[in-house]
């Protein structure tokens, strides 16, 4: 039987969220395609051992994770719950950071254990950036960005593109899912646990020295830009916010846009700081460098080349029918 | 990570940045900046591929800043593992130990790091905001979600960075480069007729999406999930019971639901098409 594989970040000590999407869409495919849906963890094992002939050692039955004996169930159970048929334990010695560096050696024994016809990121989990790509490499497979899955009986995932990989295609493929189906809870937590235990840590070519929190024009997830027109009028300042909690973005503006509330203190970029998000919400003509947006959405402007949405009208009309639509998905 | 850097004597990273092989979608900024940031090594080459207007561009904004070009010229689109073969073997040829990958002016860009460094059996490192040389070793600061990670870098490596030039309103149009060293695939030691193999099928001309149902769907993939309320982390997409389940949904994905369509045959078939449709939303 065919295999798909969802990689699962860790946040804390519980799956992170986009994995859990990665694993919806995981599991609407593998219904489809009446393939075996794993999710794969990778946990820290300072005292991993291996067999003296190099292969992973033999599978013991602790499923460690950060957070003791409650956080081990929770993840179990979260991972049943999102519908995986098997979960598979890679213990690795290297420490846990979101870098193929960290988590290549550990990830490349899974990809060699399963062989998987189809491989699963959440886009925004911490490590797809670094690990989709270049499992797709590895495997020689076709990659999909930020893709959804499509269909109630023959389920394909397509991207923004229109690319789309369904069950009878040749090759393997690797999906950084960008959304999910509604699927209801499993209620079957009692699943098979596969533990690996591959000889090696992290790659010394990339050594981590230390990390501190971002600033937010560094961001490479979504954001609301507005400009300080629009932040001025109290309907678009609302619908601009709740279109912001319901995408999870910030909103970015000038210290004009900042000086009306919109704006958090925190938030005000400057004329000539270069932003590139994933996602750039413009409204109206904000007074900030937004070209460097992975993809772009201009409300009360007419679009033109490069960008991937427009709506002209009414902005705050236009800004809560947007809002309402994410927020029933 | 504690573990030791590597023992044997490294040389100086010979850098070559790749450009890509289209120009950018908004902006030269990012572009420009990828090139400077390359330039702080010195001896670094710029390449690109693709047609001859993007070549001209890339070799103008290179030279600008003093950096060498080097333009590869064929009609082929390909995917990123397709162009990764053919940077891979400019690296090759230039002899080049790091290369900077200008991953911010084209969103699709950022996985040919991997790419790349998967051929050339180098590191990896992605989003990469500041970069600084230092003999052997370089030194980055990359974005991780809302972290900014601090990181050395030992030995050959990809590296993708998200560098911003100066702003830039308006350029020249570029002449035709007449100090650009320009090669074929051939000359890289690639078949195009095998490099086809990793070729994409032409896009549609993407208008922008002008509706609220089409801009919503759009927006819908880039969504934060939202974390469960439940500890344990029902999937974001999981709904609480309240609409339709399994039973009420005809085809809704479940274990029991594979089981019951495990007869159909999940082995890929010989001559499908895979991602070669390219199809509306």
């Amino acid at each position: 039987m065919a295999a798909v594989l969802v990689h699962i970040d860790l946040d804390g000590a519980r799956p992170h969220a986009s994995s859990l999407m990665a694993l919806a869409a995981g599991r609407a495919v593998a219904s489809s395609w009446g393939a075996t849906l794993y999710a794969a963890v990778i946990v820290h094992d300072p005292g991993v051992r291996t067999g003296g002939d190099g292969r992973p050692g033999p599978a013991v039955d602790a499923f460690r994770v950060p957070g003791g004996a409650r956080a081990i169930a929770a993840v179990r159970a979260a991972l049943a719950r999102g519908g995986a048929d098997k979960i598979v334990v890679v213990k690795t010695e290297a420490a846990i950071a979101p870098l193929w560096s960290a988590l290549g050696p550990a990830w490349q024994a899974v990809l060699e254990h399963l062989r998987p016809r189809l491989v699963a990121f959440g886009a925004d989990a911490p490590s797809a950036c670094e690990l989709g790509p270049r499992t797709a490499a590895r495997i020689g497979a076709r990659l999909f960005l930020r893709a959804r899955a499509v269909g109630s009986d023959d389920v394909e995932l397509r991207d923004h593109d229109g690319s789309y990989v369904r069950a009878g295609d040749s090759g393997a493929a690797v999906v950084m899912v960008g959304a999910a189906p509604r699927l209801a809870p499993h209620g079957d937590d009692d699943i098979d646990v596969m533990v690996l235990a591959p000889p090696g840590g992290a790659d010394p070519r990339i050594e981590l020295v230390g990390t501190a929190p971002a600033q937010l024009s560094h961001t490479t997830g979504a954001l609301i830009a507005i400009s300080d027109a629009a932040a001025t009028e109290p309907d678009v300042a609302r619908a601009t916010q709740r279109l912001a909690r319901a995408l999870g973005a910030h909103v970015v503006g000038s210290a004009h846009a900042a000086t009306a509330g919109v704006v958090a203190p925190g938030a005000v970029i400057e004329p000539d700081a270069p932003l590139a998000p994933s996602l750039c919400v413009a409204i109206g003509a904000p007074e900030v460098d937004i070209a460097g947006a992975g993809s772009l959405v201009q409300i009360g402007a007419a679009g033109g080349k490069g960008v991937d949405g427009a709506l002209t009208g009414p902005i705050a009309p236009n800004l809560a029918e947007l809002a309402r639509a994410l927020e029933g998905r | 990570m504690t573990e030791a850097v590597p023992r044997e004597p490294l040389e100086a990273p010979r850098i070559a940045v790749w450009l890509g092989s289209a120009p950018p979608v908004r902006s030269i900024r990012w572009l420009d900046g990828a090139l400077k940031a390359a330039g702080k090594f010195g001896g670094a080459t710029a390449v690109a591929a693709g047609h001859s207007t993007w070549l001209d561009l890339a070799a103008d904004r290179a030279l600008r800043l003093g950096l060498e070009a080097i333009g590869v010229v064929t009609d082929l689109q390909l995917d990123y593992l397709g162009w990764a073969q053919v940077m891979a073997g400019v690296a090759r040829q230039l002899g080049a130990t790091t290369i900077l990958v200008d991953e911010a002016s084209r969103p699709e860009r950022f996985a040919e790091v991997a790419a790349l460094a998967e051929l050339c059996d180098a590191a990896q490192l992605t989003h990469v905001v500041a970069i600084a040389p230092d003999a052997t070793t370089i030194h980055a600061s990359r974005i991780a979600g809302d972290q900014l990670q601090t990181v050395r870098i030992h030995g050959p490596a990809v590296i993708g960075v998200r560098i911003a030039g100066p702003a830039i309103d308006e350029y020249p149009t570029p002449m035709p480069s007449a100090t650009m060293r320009r090669l074929d695939l051939a000359a890289l030691g690639l078949d195009p007729a095998v490099l086809g193999h990793r070729a994409l099928p032409p896009r549609v001309s993407h208008e922008p999406r002008r509706t609220i149902d089409r801009v919503a769907e759009h927006l819908a993939v880039y969504m934060a999930p939202r974390r469960d309320a439940d500890a344990g982390g029902a999937p974001p997409g999981a709904n609480d019971g309240a609409s339709a389940g399994p039973a009420a949904r005809p085809g809704a994905a479940t274990r029991d639901g594979k089981a019951a369509r495990a007869g159909r045959g999940s082995k890929g078939a010989k001559g499908s098409k895979g991602s070669k449709g390219v199809q509306g939303e």
